[in-house]
This record gives structure tokens, C-alpha cells and sequence, in this order.
């Protein structure tokens, strides 16, 4: 099932991608890293801890013109889709996780053509990595659904092709047609040898054993606990340090909501239909026309938050809301953990 | 339809503002003056017109006889749109109040501290004034965001301020957040529309836009002070555009 490549001859797999596609992947910012299109493929890395904001923003891209129109009595409506082949080099398995659910959350109901396009037309390359002490992705079945192996063997996979870090070399899985297609065109790894298989495994032995962080509840302990923690006080002690400033919501690979909104041109003939990025923590997302506001209160909106995380993505999708990823932790001003939160309401809720 | 007759006029300022304005791309130059009549504008043409629809006012207010001056200026415009950080917070100037005249003024102008002309009051936003029926912040204003809200004039529609502090823009750039590098900002605090530009060139965010409407004041002074300001510090990073309460009207 596995192919082996020398970390030489996967520079060389990248460097020819980069060549003849558009290639997108993780290049180091100040210290920190950030997906972005990929011109050198010296730039790109595959050993990194995490990324600032994640891949969604290449399918949903902090702002976009859907539909461009004229300011007359025929508006002319042009629908925008700049929609391209490309691939997505060095996903993390939260990020191919975050993806599927994204997946299920734009072909639900209205199929949102802007970012099916691209979806369809993108293709995922992940990469293994190592958990940092914020990572709790091993308690929210992330493992479990993207290196599924029967969903691996009938290439259904969440990813095309993967790539397992094993030191000197990576094991590669091909989890598509597609996948398969595009590492026959590019490379021609060797099979891998039973020492190689062995590595792999001591690495992911490994890896499951570097997990440090806190998280006291798997996916379906959520399910369970959160129903019951409407009237919680966990939501005002939090809201009390809280900005709501939606960085959670933004960094989060999971979070898909939008804001629409109409501009007109200074020569107030043509205008855009745009939407830019959404977030429940901001205090408008939930007001309605004449002010009335169904969340006013930052306690409401990160009971909201976390409830979507942890219980109504589950109960419409069947996928966890929250992959573990740690970004909104790490990247909250006023240092507000989500795995703290969710310990703190199963205690109080024990406490009751 | 006859365009809309627009005026500008500086208070206590460095009229930054003002060149904000005029420093557009040329096409958007040329749509504004298809859409809008300038009047009356010292940084860009001679006119002194005096019949104007929309007056844009730039500078704080800072001395009794620039109460008078604005109070025509509002008898005469329909519109009033205060442009900048000085006109909407008291910006800078303000900072002045929390000193005695004696003190801001030797300090500043040393041996000419005696001239008359240099006498004023305590710097004030023009709302603290007049009645003000939009705000253009920061300092300097966000030249589209000028745009935007003359375009919202022109429609005839309310012109929106977001009410989201910057941080929202900032992470959009997907930028490595200053607290991460273990710099400090108040950008959680303070009011988007810069589109995060201090933040995305690596300094921080100083306030100037003034704070969104639900501050978290407390939570930004203990997240300052973790980060090893000083209490002193603290204060500074509040009062350097926002100094100004309306305690200072009546001192
Ligand atoms: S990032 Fe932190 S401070 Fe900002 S809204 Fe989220 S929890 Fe609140
Ligand atoms: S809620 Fe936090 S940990 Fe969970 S997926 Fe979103 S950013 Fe990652
Ligand atoms: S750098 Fe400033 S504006 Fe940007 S996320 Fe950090 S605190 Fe917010
Ligand atoms: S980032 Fe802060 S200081 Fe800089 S322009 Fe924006 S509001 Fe002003």
C-alpha cells in the first residue's frame, strides 16, 4: 500500500508540480507559518507545526466577488468564479478532516458553485506531522477518518496522496484515482520495504505518544455533555476575558460563515456582490433588521461557538465541528482555550 | 440630479487628513469630481465657496473661537462628516488635556509659551460641539474608506463603520499576531476600517480609529499588563488617541 521516496526525490516530485501547476503551500512567515501560492518550490515546507489561518482560505477566500452587476433597469448580473485547477501541498490530517466537513457544509441544501469549483478541481496532497502541545486532534477522530484504510483501499480517501514523514524518507498512501494519476505522471517511487513499514510504524507510535495536551473528552463525550450546558457559568467567565474579536472564528478551519454584502463603484453605474468572512464571536452576527439582537451578550456567542464545535456540526454532518487543531487557542489575544472551556463545563456539569 | 457641493475645512490638525483625500488612484480622482463639487478645499484649490451641501471637518476643536467657526460651518452644511482621528476623538491634541496649560506649554512652545495666540482649551472632538452626522476615523483617515462613505452619501444610504475591532482585518492577512512576537497592540480594542495596516507592516496597533462600540477595556489592560507593560504604560496606550472625556469640556 505504500510507495517510499527519498526526501531528494520528493523535492524534485515538488519541484516539477510547481512547474506545470498552480501549487499552493506552507511557506514560513516571522517565525510562524502561512499557506500561500507557491512560486519556488524551495520555499515550501513540509515540516511545520501549524499554519496561522488554515487551507479553507484557498476555497474561501477572506473576500470574494460572487456576481458583478450594472446600476441600470437591466442589471446584467455576471456570476465571478475564478475557480482553477490546483494543488493543495503539505495538508495536515486536521486540515484534510476541516476540508471533507467544509465539503458536506456548502453541497448541503444551496450548492455554493464558488467553492465546489475550486474543490472539485483542487488536489490534496497532506503530509504527516507532529502534535504540538496545542494539537488535540487525537480525541476528535480526525486519525480515524482520514487514514481509514477501507476508505483508503477504495480510493475514496480524504486526500490524494499522503505523505508520512519517516525520517529519511517519506512513505507515501494514495488515497485516489486522481492522486495515483498525478504520482505516476510526476515520480516513480519504489515499493516500500518491510523496514521502511516498520519505521512507519515506531514514528506513529510515536507521534500518538507526544500528544501533552489536556482535552478530557473524545467527539461523542461531547455530544453527550454539551446539551446540558446551555446555563452554564463556564460561558460568562470566559466572555469576561473575551474581545470578541472572531479570530477564533477566522483561523478556524472549520468555521464557513460569510457576510454578504453590495458595493457600488464611485461612477454609480456598476457595483459587486461580495462576501467577505464571517464571525459568530462579532456583535453583529446575530442582529436582525430594527436592532434586535439574538446574541448580545459575548457569554451567548461563545456558548454558540462552542456548541457548533462540539454538537450541532456533529448532530447535521456526522463529522466533528472541531478538529483539534489548536489555532483558535493559540492565536486568541486574551488566551482563551477551547480544551480548557470543554474540561471546565464537564466539571462544573459533575459538580451539579 | 446636481452634484452635491462639498467642503473641507481644518481645525487643530496637521491636515493629513486632507491629503489622504486627495491622494487617490487618478480614476478614482476623476469619478469623485464627476460625482461631487468641491467648493472649498485650502489643500488643493483657492475657492473660499461658502454655499455647500456636505462640509468635511478635519481638526479638533480647541479654542472658543473655533466654536463659533464650526457652529456656522453647521448652520450652513446639511451634512457634517468629521474626517480624522483629532475631529472624532480629539485624537493627539487631547492628549494635552491631562496636563495644566502652564505644563503642555512650556514643554511645547519653551520661550514663546507667553504668546496669546498659543492659548486653548482643552482639545474636543467636534461632536462635543456641534451635531455630527458621520465620522471618518483614524489618523491618518483610510482614503477608501473616504470613498466609501461619500458613495454611501451619494446613495443616499447611512454610511456603516464596522463594528469589528481591527484584529478581524488583521487575521483576513492571515498576519502573525504582534502579542505573538511578543509585541502589544490594541487592535482587539479598536475599531476596524484600516484594512490592519499597522499590523500588517509590523507595528503596532496605537487606537487611532477610536474603540468599538463594546470595548473590553479591562480585558485589554490585563492582557497589556501580562505582557510586561507597566501600569504607566498601560495608560498611555489607551490615551494616546483616546484621551478625551467629556469631563475635559467642563475643566
Ligand atoms: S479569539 Fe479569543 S478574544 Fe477573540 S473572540 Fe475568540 S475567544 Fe474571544
Ligand atoms: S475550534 Fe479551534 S481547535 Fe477546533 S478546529 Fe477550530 S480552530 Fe481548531
Ligand atoms: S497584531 Fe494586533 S490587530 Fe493583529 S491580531 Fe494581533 S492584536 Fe489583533
Ligand atoms: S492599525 Fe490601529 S493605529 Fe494603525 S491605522 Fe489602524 S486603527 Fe490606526
Amino acid at each position: 500500500m505504500h510507495k517510499a521516496m527519498t526526501r531528494a526525490e520528493v523535492a524534485l516530485f515538488a519541484e516539477n508540480l510547481v512547474k506545470t501547476n498552480v501549487v499552493y503551500g506552507v511557506v514560513a512567515k516571522d517565525k510562524q507559518f502561512a499557506w500561500d501560492r507557491i512560486s519556488d518550490h524551495k520555499e515550501m515546507v513540509l515540516d511545520y507545526p501549524t499554519t496561522i489561518s488554515s487551507p479553507k482560505k484557498y476555497f474561501l477566500p477572506p473576500t470574494e466577488t460572487l456576481i458583478e452587476f450594472k446600476l441600470a433597469a437591466n442589471p446584467d448580473p455576471k456570476f465571478v468564479n475564478h475557480s482553477q485547477e490546483a494543488i493543495l501541498f503539505g495538508m495536515h490530517a486536521c486540515d484534510l478532516y476541516a476540508t471533507k466537513m467544509l465539503d458536506h457544509a456548502f453541497e448541503d441544501t444551496n450548492k455554493d458553485p464558488n467553492y465546489l469549483e475550486k474543490r472539485k478541481k483542487a488536489i490534496l496532497i497532506g503530509v504527516s506531522c507532529m502534535p504540538d502541545p496545542d494539537c488535540f486532534c487525537n480525541k476528535m477522530s480526525v486519525d480515524e477518518e482520514v487514514h481509514n484504510e477501507a476508505k483508503i483501499s477504495k480510493k475514496e480517501a480524504l486526500y490524494d496522496i499522503f505523505f508520512k514523514n519517516i525520517g529519511h524518507k517519506f512513505l507515501v498512501s494514495v488515497g485516489t484515482k486522481r492522486g495515483e494519476e498525478l504520482l505516476a505522471k510526476y515520480a516513480k517511487p519504489a515499493e516500500a520495504t518491510k523496514e521502511e513499514l516498520d519505521q512507519l510504524k515506531v514514528v506513529e507510535k510515536k507521534r500518538v505518544e507526544s500528544f501533552t495536551n489536556d482535552m478530557k473528552l473524545d467527539v461523542d463525550q461531547l455530544v453527550k455533555l454539551l446539551p446540558k450546558t446551555h446555563k452554564s457559568p463556564v460561558w460568562k467567565e470566559n466572555a469576561d476575558k473575551c474581545f470578541a474579536c472572531g479570530t477564533c472564528n477566522l483561523v478556524c478551519p472549520t468555521c464557513y460563515c460569510f457576510n454578504i454584502s453590495e458595493t457600488v463603484k464611485l461612477n454609480l453605474a456598476e457595483g459587486s456582490r461580495d462576501r467577505d468572512w464571517d464571525s459568530c464571536m462579532l456583535p453583529q452576527f446575530a442582529e436582525v433588521a430594527g436592532g434586535e439582537n439574538f446574541r448580545e451578550h459575548v457569554a451567548d456567542r461563545l456558548r454558540h461557538r462552542l456548541m457548533r464545535k462540539g454538537l450541532y456540526i456533529k448532530e447535521k454532518f456526522n463529522m466533528s465541528g472541531c478538529t483539534g487543531c489548536g489555532r483558535c487557542y493559540r492565536n486568541c489575544t486574551a488566551d482563551i482555550s477551547i480544551v480548557k472551556m470543554f474540561n471546565r463545563l464537564k466539571e462544573v456539569s459533575e459538580n451539579e | 440630479m446636481s452634484k452635491p457641493k462639498i467642503a473641507f475645512f481644518d481645525f487643530t490638525s496637521c491636515e493629513g487628513c486632507q491629503l489622504e483625500v486627495l491622494n487617490q488612484e487618478p480614476q478614482d480622482m476623476i469619478d469623485l469630481l464627476n460625482a461631487v463639487e468641491i467648493v472649498n478645499f485650502r489643500e488643493a484649490i483657492s475657492d473660499k465657496g461658502q454655499d455647500y451641501d456636505i462640509a468635511f471637518i478635519e481638526g479638533s476643536i480647541s479654542r472658543p473661537a473655533d466654536e463659533t467657526r464650526i457652529k456656522k460651518i453647521r448652520r450652513q452644511a446639511k451634512l457634517l462628516v468629521a474626517l480624522g482621528a483629532c475631529a472624532c476623538t480629539g485624537g493627539l491634541n487631547a492628549i494635552k488635556n491631562k496636563y495644566s496649560a502652564e505644563d503642555y506649554k512650556n514643554y511645547v512652545y519653551k520661550d514663546k509659551a507667553h504668546y496669546e495666540r498659543l492659548d486653548s482649551y482643552a482639545a474636543r472632538p467636534v461632536s462635543a460641539v456641534v451635531k455630527v452626522d458621520f465620522e471618518i476615523p483614524g489618523c491618518p483617515i483610510n482614503r477608501f474608506e473616504f470613498l466609501k462613505v461619500v458613495k454611501s452619501l451619494l446613495l443616499g444610504v447611512t454610511p456603516q463603520l464596522p463594528e469589528y475591532p481591527v484584529c478581524v482585518e488583521c487575521k483576513m492577512k492571515d498576519n502573525v499576531c504582534l502579542y505573538q512576537r511578543g509585541e502589544v497592540c490594541m487592535g482587539p480594542v479598536t475599531r476596524a476600517g484600516c484594512d490592519a495596516i499597522c499590523p500588517s507592516f509590523g507595528e503596532a496597533c496605537t487606537g487611532c480609529r477610536g474603540f468599538v462600540t463594546h470595548p473590553n477595556i479591562n480585558a485589554q489592560k490585563d492582557v497589556l499588563a501580562k505582557h510586561g507593560l507597566s501600569a504607566e504604560d498601560v495608560m498611555l496606550n489607551f490615551t494616546m488617541f483616546n484621551n478625551f472625556s467629556k469631563e475635559d469640556t467642563t475643566r
